[in-house]
C-alpha cells in the first residue's frame, strides 16, 4: 500500500488488459473506435492514470491500521467447521458431517511470515459476481503483503480449461499455494490430489463446493444455505398464507443454480409446509436476454403467480417488466449483484441474500497464508468457514457495507500482485 | 461364344433424358473395342455404368456370360473392371506409391509395407519407362505423367476389362506411344480394353472394332479396319458435314481491327502470343490439351497473370493492372468460361437473374432502383429468340439441360452489348441441335459486327465455323490459317508441332 | 447429369394463377405451415398461450432475433456467415449504456448519442469482418470468430464485467415501451429494417449481386461484379443491423450487460436456415428469415407456457430443427 505498490498494480492491469486485447490488430481499430464512444464514460480506463482503486486503503474498510499487530484483529461474523474432512460423509451442497459445526465466531487476519506468492483459477471473470470475489482476493493480498496469480478460464463450461490453467499454475516454482474456485464439485479430485501429494503444494477451494478428498480448506457459502435463506424469508414474508412461486434459478446444470432450489424447497417446507407451491422451475443462461424472456413467458403463463424467485439477473430485469402489467408479482433473488442492490434500495425488489462475496476472497487468501505459515486447517483455524449469510431489504440494506458485498464501486478486475519484498 | 463383357438393351434415364435407349455392346478377350459418339451420345453414361457408377434403368450386364449387377464402383474393380477416367482420382498430397495402392495398401498385421509398396509401384511404371519415381508426390507431376500413374494404379491387379475414357487427350505424342505400347501388351494378356475417343485418326493404330453411338443409341458396330473417317462421322452426326455447319459468310475486307494482342506472355506458359480480330470475324483457337488455348482465353480477361504483352481493344490499350472481367466487360469483352456450371453460371438462381447480373445498370432507374418489367421484357425477349427450354424466366439454371444453359450464358453477352465474345469450349457438352444453333447464333453475332474468339477442341468446329484458325502448341500459337486453307492434316501436324508456319507470329499479324 | 426438371412448377400447379403465391411458397417452403400447425398445437394444449398479452410477448421477443437473422441472411447469401454478431451486440450495448450514463437529463442528444455509437460500433466491427473475408481472404469462420473472441473481451474490458446499470428512464421508455403511431417502436424499426432490407436484396443491384456471389462467386466476377467490394458491404450492412438490434435489445433489458445477445449468432443461423436460407449461399431471403426467427420464438414461448421443463424443452427444439428442414428438403427444395 505505498507508492511501489501503485506503480505495480498500474503496470499489471494494463498487462492485464493486453491480455484482453490478445487478438490484436483484429480489434484495434474497434477499440480507436470504441475509445473515442467511450472515452466520456464513467468507467476510467485503466490507462487513464486515476488512482488505482486496489492500492486506495482509504476505500478499504476493513484495512487495519499500520500500527496495530493485525494477528488477532476481530472481523466479521462467520459460520465456522472444525475437524477432519472426510469425504464418504461428504453431500453436494452441505458440509461433511465428519466436521464440527457451525461455530459462529469473529474472523481473525493473519500475518504472513513470508511474502507468499499464491495462486488463484476462477471459472470466468465475467461478471459482478467473480470481480467481487477478485476484489476480495486481491485487496487482501495487498494488505498481507503476498503476491497473487489470477487465471481464468472462459465459463463454467470450460473445465479443461481450468484444469491446464491451474496445472500450469502448479507448475511455477515461484506459486506456493493455490487457492481454487473449482468448475467441477466432483471433477477436479484428482487435480487437487496431484498438487497436494505430488507437488506439495496447498490447496483450498474458495466459492463452489468441491470433493476432493485433499482439499485443504474452503472458504465458501453453500447455495443451499443461499436458497434456504431465501426460502425463509418467502415463508416468513407470506405470513403463513398460501402463495405461488416461479422460480428461475439460472443455468440447468450449474454448479450453484440447482443447490438453490433445494435450499429453497427445504426451507418452506420447513417453515410453512404446504403452504409455498412453486408452479414452475425455469432454468436459462443468465445472459439478460434470456432472463427477460424466461419472466415474460412465465408471467404470461401464471398471471396470478404471487412470487418471482430467481438468480439476481432475472430479479434485476423483473421489475421493469412488471412496470407495465396490472399483477405485481413479489421479487426474491436468490443472491445479489450491484444492480440488484440498488433496485432493493429503490423498493422495487422485496429481498435478496447476501453471501458477502468479496469477504469469502478475503477469507480464502487468509486461510492459505495461516497454511503457508504453518498452521493446521480444522485446528488452528476453520477447515470450513464462510460468512454468515443476512437477508438485503429495502428496510435494512443501509446496515451492509457495499464493499463486503460487491468490492468498491470502481473496481477493474486485477489479475496480478506482486509480494511486498 | 461368351463375350468377356456383354451389356444387352441397357436404358438410361435422367429426368427429361433419355441417355441410354435400349443399347447392347459387346467386348471381347483381348480386344480393344473403341467406342466413338458426340458429346452426349452416351459413351460416358455406358462406361460409367460398367464401372458401377450409374445404374441400368432397364437391360442386362454380363461378365464372362453371367448377368451382374455392378453396384458401386468398388464393386466394379471387385469384379476385375477398371476405368481411367478424365477426371484423375489421384490425390495430390500423397506420394505416386501411396496412391497406387489407395485402399488396397499391402500389410504386414496392421503396419503399412511401404518398401513392398514402393518396389511394386516401381515395377508397375517401369513398363512406361517415363522416369516416374514412387516417392514424388503426384502434386508435383505433369499432367500426362499423371495419367500415367492413374493407368499404373488401373492396372496393378490386372483387370478384366480397362476403360480408357479419351486416354491421349492429355497426353503428348511420347506418351501416347508408351500408351498404346501397354495396351497392345495388356491385349496380348486377354484383356478387354473399352477405348473413348474424339480422335478417329488413332483408331486405325490400336483399335480392333469400333462401336458408333448416336443420341444414346447404339448405331453401328464396325471393323476398326474397314471403316473411314468419313463414314464414322457420318455415322456420328447423322448428316453430312454441309447439314451441321452454316455457310460461312466472308469478313467484310474493310471491317475494323477491334482485339489486338501483341506479344502476349504469361506466368501459367503462354509464350509471345500475338493475334488480331476484326469485327465480323470468328476466330478459331486450336491445340491439344496443354497447348495454352484455354489460357488465352483467360489471360485476355485479366484471370491468367501475365507477364509482358499488349492488349488493345478498338486500338486502345488496356493497361496491364486495370485487365479483370469487369474492365473488359466495360469495353465490350466477354469472357465465357468451358467450366460453365464451374464458373460460368449461378446455377441456383434464375434465368432471369443469369442473363442480366452483368447489365443491371440497364436496368436500373434513377435511384438504384430495378425496372423489373424492363428486365423481365428483355428476358423474355431473349428467350424466345434463343428458344429456350423451358421457357420460363423464373426457371432455375441448374434445371436446365446443358445446351439450354449455355444459351443462357450466351444471353448474358447478348443483353448487355458485347463487341467480343471469348468463347472456351462453348458446344462441349451440348447436344447436337444446340450446337447447330449456337453456330447459328455467332454467324448472327458477326453479321451484326462483333468478333467472336473460338476455343475449341472440336476439330471439325475449327474447320467449319471459323474464319481462321489459331493453332497453339505449348504454349505459343504456332500458326494462323485461313478457312479456305485449313484441313484436318493441316491443323493436326501445327498441333503436334510437326509443323510450324515461318515466322509464326508475323503471319498472324499479316492477317 | 442428374438435374430434376422444375418440381416446384408441376407441384404447385394449383396455386398457379397466383404467380405471388407461388412464389411465396416456392421461397419460404413449408415454414408458414408448420408455424401454423404449432400454433394452433400451442392454442389447444394451453389456455394461456392464444392472448392477446401472449401474443404480443412473441412477437416482442421475436424482433430482435428478426433483425438479427435478417442480418445474418445477408452474410449468408454472399456464401458466409457472421459468429461475431453475438459479442458485437454486447459491445454496443455497453458503449451505449456508457453514453446514456453522461447524459441523464437530455434524452435527444442522449439518444442521438447512443444510436450514432451503437450504429457505428457494430458496422465497424461489420466492416472489419468484411475487410479480413474480402481482402485478406481469410474464411469468414475464422475471422468471427476470432471477432466475437476480441469484441467479447473488449466489452467485459470496458465493462469490467458488470453491467452498466441505472441508465436514464427515457432512454427505455422511448426505445422499448414508447409508441409511434400506437406501434411501439422497437416493432417500427423491424417494420422498416424489414421493408428496407426488402427493397436493397430485390430491388437493386446489391441483392443481385450477393445472391450471384453467393451462388458462385467465380461467375459472379467473370460477369463484371466487383466481388470483394459486395462482400465488404454485405458484412458492413449487417453490421448496420446488428447496431440496431444492439440498440433496441439494450432498451428491452434496461441495462448495459457485457454479455448480451450470447445465443444469437447460432440462433440466427438456425432461423435463416429453417427459413430456407442456405447455409451454401445464394439462396433464400429474408422473410424467410424473419419466419424462422418467428418459429424459434414461438417454439420456446409455447413451451413455457405449457411448463415443460427445461431439458425436454432442449430435446424437443434440437429435434424439430432438424425435423424441420428434413421435412423442408423433402417436400420442398431439390437439392
Amino acid at each position: 500500500m505505498d507508492r511501489s505498490h501503485g506503480v505495480n498494480s498500474l503496470r499489471l492491469t494494463r498487462r492485464a488488459v493486453l491480455r484482453t486485447l490478445t487478438m490484436g490488430s483484429a480489434v484495434a481499430a474497434a477499440g480507436s473506435l470504441l475509445a473515442a464512444c467511450a472515452g466520456g464514460g464513467t468507467t476510467p480506463t485503466p490507462a487513464s492514470g486515476g488512482a488505482q482503486p486496489t492500492t486506495a486503503p482509504a476505500a478499504t474498510p476493513t484495512t487495519a491500521p499500520a500500527a496495530s499487530p493485525a494477528a488477532t484483529e476481530e472481523l466479521w461474523e462467520v459460520a465456522a467447521y472444525y475437524g477432519t474432512y472426510d469425504v464418504s460423509t461428504k453431500q453436494p451442497g452441505r458440509p461433511a458431517a465428519s466436521l464440527q459445526g457451525p461455530k459462529f465466531e469473529k474472523w481473525t487476519r493473519p500475518k504472513a511470515n513470508k511474502p507468499y506468492m499464491i495462486g488463484v483459477s476462477f471459472p470466468h471473470l465475467k461478471d459482478p459476481y467473480w470481480l467481487a470475489v477478485d476484489y476480495g482476493i486481491v485487496d487482501e493480498a495487498q494488505i498481507l503483503g503476498v503476491g497473487i496469480e489470477l487465471v481464468a478460464a472462459q465459463g463454467y463450461n470450460d473445465l479443461t480449461g481450468q484444469i491446464n490453467q491451474v496445472e500450469n499454475l502448479a507448475n511455477r516454482a515461484d506459486i506456493e499455494g493455490i487457492i481454487l474456485a473449482a468448475i467441477s464439485y466432483a471433477s477436479q479430485d484428482q487435480l487437487v490430489t496431484d498438487i497436494v501429494k505430488n507437488k506439495k503444494k496447498p490447496v483450498i477451494e474458495v466459492i463452489n463446493d468441491i470433493q476432493a478428498p485433499d482439499i485443504m480448506a474452503k472458504a465458501l457459502v453453500s447455495f443451499y444455505d443461499m436458497g434456504y435463506a431465501t426460502g425463509t424469508f418467502v415463508a416468513e414474508d407470506s405470513g403463513g398464507q398460501n402463495v405461488t412461486v416461479v422460480f428461475l434459478p439460472g443455468p440447468a446444470g450449474s454448479g450453484w443454480a440447482p443447490d438453490t432450489v433445494d435450499g429453497f424447497k427445504a426451507a418452506v417446507e420447513e417453515k410453512v409446509p404446504g403452504k409455498v407451491q412453486i408452479l414452475d422451475v425455469k432454468w436459462g443462461d443468465t445472459g439478460k436476454d434470456v432472463q427477460v424472456s424466461l419472466i415474460e413467458d412465465s408471467l404470461n403463463a401464471y398471471p396470478d403467480v404471487t412470487y418471482i424467485v430467481g438468480n439476481a439477473v432475472a430479479a434485476d430485469a423483473a421489475p421493469d417488466i412488471l412496470a407495465n402489467r396490472a399483477k405485481k408479482p413479489k421479487i426474491v433473488s436468490t443472491y445479489i449483484i450491484p444492480p440488484l442492490y440498488d433496485k432493493i434500495a429503490a423498493g422495487k425488489v422485496a429481498a435478496a441474500p447476501t453471501d458477502f462475496t468479496a469477504l469469502q476472497g478475503r477469507m480464502a487468501v487468509d486461510m492459505m497464508v495461516r497454511i503457508l505459515n504453518g498452521e493446521k486447517p480444522g485446528v488452528d483455524f476453520p477447515f470450513r468457514a464462510g460468512p454468515i449469510i443476512k437477508v438485503v431489504t429495502p428496510q435494512n440494506y443501509k446496515d451492509f457495507k457495499y464493499e463486503d458485498m460487491f468490492g468498491p464501486r470502481d473496481f477493474r478486475p486485477v489479475f496480478s500482485v506482486k509480494p511486498k519484498s | 461364344m461368351t463375350f468377356l463383357l456383354r451389356a444387352h438393351e441397357v436404358t438410361k434415364r435422367f429426368p427429361g433424358v433419355l441417355a441410354l435407349d435400349r443399347v447392347s455392346f459387346e467386348l471381347r478377350r483381348g480386344e480393344v473395342h473403341a467406342l466413338v459418339g458426340e458429346n452426349g451420345a452416351g459413351k460416358s453414361t455406358l462406361v460409367n455404368i460398367f464401372a458401377g457408377s450409374l445404374r441400368p434403368d432397364g437391360g442386362t450386364i454380363e461378365l464372362e456370360g453371367r448377368p451382374v449387377q455392378i453396384r458401386s464402383p468398388h464393386h466394379a474393380q471387385e469384379l476385375g473392371i477398371r476405368a481411367v477416367f478424365q477426371q484423375l482420382s489421384l490425390v495430390p498430397a500423397l506420394t505416386v506409391a501411396e496412391n497406387i495402392f489407395l485402399g488396397r495398401e499391402l500389410t504386414a498385421p496392421g503396419l503399412l509395407r511401404k518398401p513392398a509398396m514402393r518396389a511394386r509401384s516401381l515395377a508397375q511404371l517401369g513398363i512406361f519407362d517415363a522416369g516416374i519415381a514412387p516417392t514424388t508426390r503426384v502434386r508435383d507431376l505433369t499432367v500426362p505423367q499423371r495419367y500415367l500413374v492413374e493407368i499404373a494404379k488401373a492396372t496393378l491387379e490386372h483387370p478384366k476389362v480397362l476403360i480408357l475414357d479419351e486416354p491421349t487427350a492429355s497426353l503428348t505424342d511420347r506418351e501416347t506411344g508408351v500408351l498404346f505400347r501397354l495396351v497392345r501388351e495388356l491385349r496380348a494378356q486377354g484383356v478387354g480394353i473399352i477405348w473413348i475417343t474424339h480422335r478417329l485418326e488413332e483408331l486405325y493404330e490400336i483399335a480392333d472394332r469400333v462401336t458408333v453411338m448416336r443420341d444414346g443409341r447404339h448405331v453401328a458396330t464396325l471393323a476398326a479396319q474397314e471403316t473411314t473417317t468419313d463414314r464414322l462421322i457420318t455415322l456420328m452426326t447423322g448428316r453430312e458435314y454441309e447439314q451441321i455447319y452454316p455457310v460461312l459468310q466472308p469478313v467484310p475486307p474493310d471491317a475494323p481491327t477491334i482485339l489486338e494482342v501483341r506479344g502476349l506472355c504469361s506466368v501459367h506458359g503462354l509464350r509471345h502470343i500475338s493475334l488480331t480480330l476484326r469485327r465480323g470475324e470468328i476466330l478459331g483457337v486450336g491445340g491439344l490439351i496443354g497447348s495454352g488455348k484455354g489460357l488465352l482465353g483467360r489471360a485476355l480477361v485479366g484471370l491468367e497473370p501475365l507477364t509482358a504483352g499488349e492488349i488493345r481493344i478498338g486500338g486502345e490499350t488496356v493497361r496491364a493492372d486495370h485487365l479483370s472481367p469487369h474492365a473488359m466487360l466495360r469495353r465490350g469483352v466477354m469472357y465465357f468460361p468451358a467450366d460453365r456450371r464451374g464458373e460460368g453460371l449461378l446455377t441456383n438462381r434464375s434465368v432471369l437473374e443469369n442473363m442480366t447480373i452483368a447489365a443491371l445498370e440497364r436496368f436500373e432507374r434513377l435511384v438504384g432502383l430495378l425496372e423489373k418489367g424492363k428486365e423481365r421484357r428483355a428476358v423474355v425477349e431473349y428467350i424466345r429468340r434463343l428458344a429456350i427450354v423451358p421457357p420460363n424466366p423464373a426457371a432455375r439454371v441448374r434445371n436446365l439441360s446443358g445446351g439450354n444453359q449455355q444459351k443462357v450464358a450466351l444471353a448474358r453477352g447478348l443483353i448487355r452489348d458485347t463487341q467480343v465474345f471469348i468463347m472456351d469450349e462453348p458446344t462441349q457438352g451440348i447436344d447436337v441441335g444446340t450446337k447447330i444453333a449456337i453456330y447459328e447464333l455467332l454467324h448472327e453475332l458477326v453479321r451484326q459486327g462483333a468478333a467472336v474468339l473460338f476455343i475449341t477442341s472440336d476439330m471439325l468446329e475449327l474447320l467449319h465455323v471459323c474464319h481462321r484458325v489459331a493453332v497453339m502448341f505449348e504454349g505459343e500459337l504456332v500458326a494462323t490459317i485461313p478457312h479456305e486453307e485449313a484441313s484436318e492434316e493441316r491443323l493436326l501436324q501445327y498441333f503436334f508441332g510437326h509443323m510450324r508456319e515461318e515466322g509464326g507470329q508475323s503471319s498472324v499479324d499479316a492477317a | 447429369m442428374s438435374t430434376p426438371r422444375e418440381l416446384t412448377t408441376r407441384r404447385f400447379a394449383a396455386v398457379g394463377r397466383l404467380p405471388f403465391l407461388r412464389g411465396m411458397l416456392d421461397q419460404l417452403g413449408l415454414l408458414p405451415v408448420l408455424l401454423i400447425a404449432l400454433l394452433i398445437f400451442f392454442s389447444i394444449a394451453s389456455p394461456n398461450f392464444f392472448t392477446r398479452a401472449n401474443l404480443s410477448t412473441i412477437l416482442t421477443q421475436a424482433l430482435f432475433l428478426i433483425i438479427v437473422s435478417v442480418a445474418q441472411t445477408l452474410v449468408l447469401l454472399t456464401g458466409g456467415f457472421d459468429l461475431s454478431m453475438g459479442s458485437s451486440i454486447a459491445l454496443v450495448s455497453i458503449v451505449v449504456g456508457l453514453q446514456l450514463l453522461d447524459h441523464p437529463n437530455t434524452p435527444t442528444t442522449g439518444l442521438a448519442l447512443a444510436t450514432l455509437v451503437a450504429i457505428a460500433v457494430a458496422t465497424g466491427i461489420g466492416a472489419l469482418n468484411g475487410l479480413f473475408v474480402s481482402l485478406f481472404r481469410v474464411p469468414p469462420f475464422i475471422v468471427t470468430l476470432a471477432m466475437m473472441t476480441a469484441v467479447s473481451g473488449l466489452a467485459l474490458h470496458v465493462s469490467r464485467g458488470v453491467p452498466i446499470f441505472g441508465l436514464p428512464n427515457y432512454f427505455s421508455s422511448t426505445l422499448y415501451t414508447g409508441k409511434v403511431l400506437s406501434i411501439p417502436v422497437p416493432w417500427l424499426v423491424t417494420i422498416l429494417v424489414l421493408l428496407a432490407m426488402y427493397v436493397v436484396l430485390h430491388w437493386t443491384r446489391f441483392g443481385r449481386y450477393w445472391y450471384a456471389i453467393g451462388s458462385n462467386a467465380e461467375a459472379a466476377r467473370l460477369s463484371g461484379i466487383a466481388v470483394r467490394l459486395y462482400l465488404f458491404l454485405a458484412y458492413t450492412i449487417a453490421g448496420v443491423l446488428v447496431g440496431i438490434t444492439g440498440l433496441l435489445l439494450t432498451a428491452r433489458v434496461g441495462s448495459g450487460e457485457p454479455t448480451l445477445g450470447a445465443s444469437f449468432p447460432l440462433e440466427s443461423i438456425a432461423a435463416a436456415v429453417l427459413g430456407g436460407v442456405s447455409i451454401r449461399g445464394g439462396e433464400g431471403n429474408l422473410f424467410g428469415a424473419a419466419l424462422g426467427a418467428v418459429f424459434l420464438v414461438m417454439l420456446r414461448n409455447g413451451m413455457d407456457i405449457m411448463g415443460i421443463s427445461t431439458y425436454t424443452q432442449m430435446i424437443i427444439t434440437g429435434g424439430l430443427l432438424i425435423l424441420a428442414v428434413i421435412i423442408d428438403n423433402w417436400v420442398h427444395r431439390e437439392r
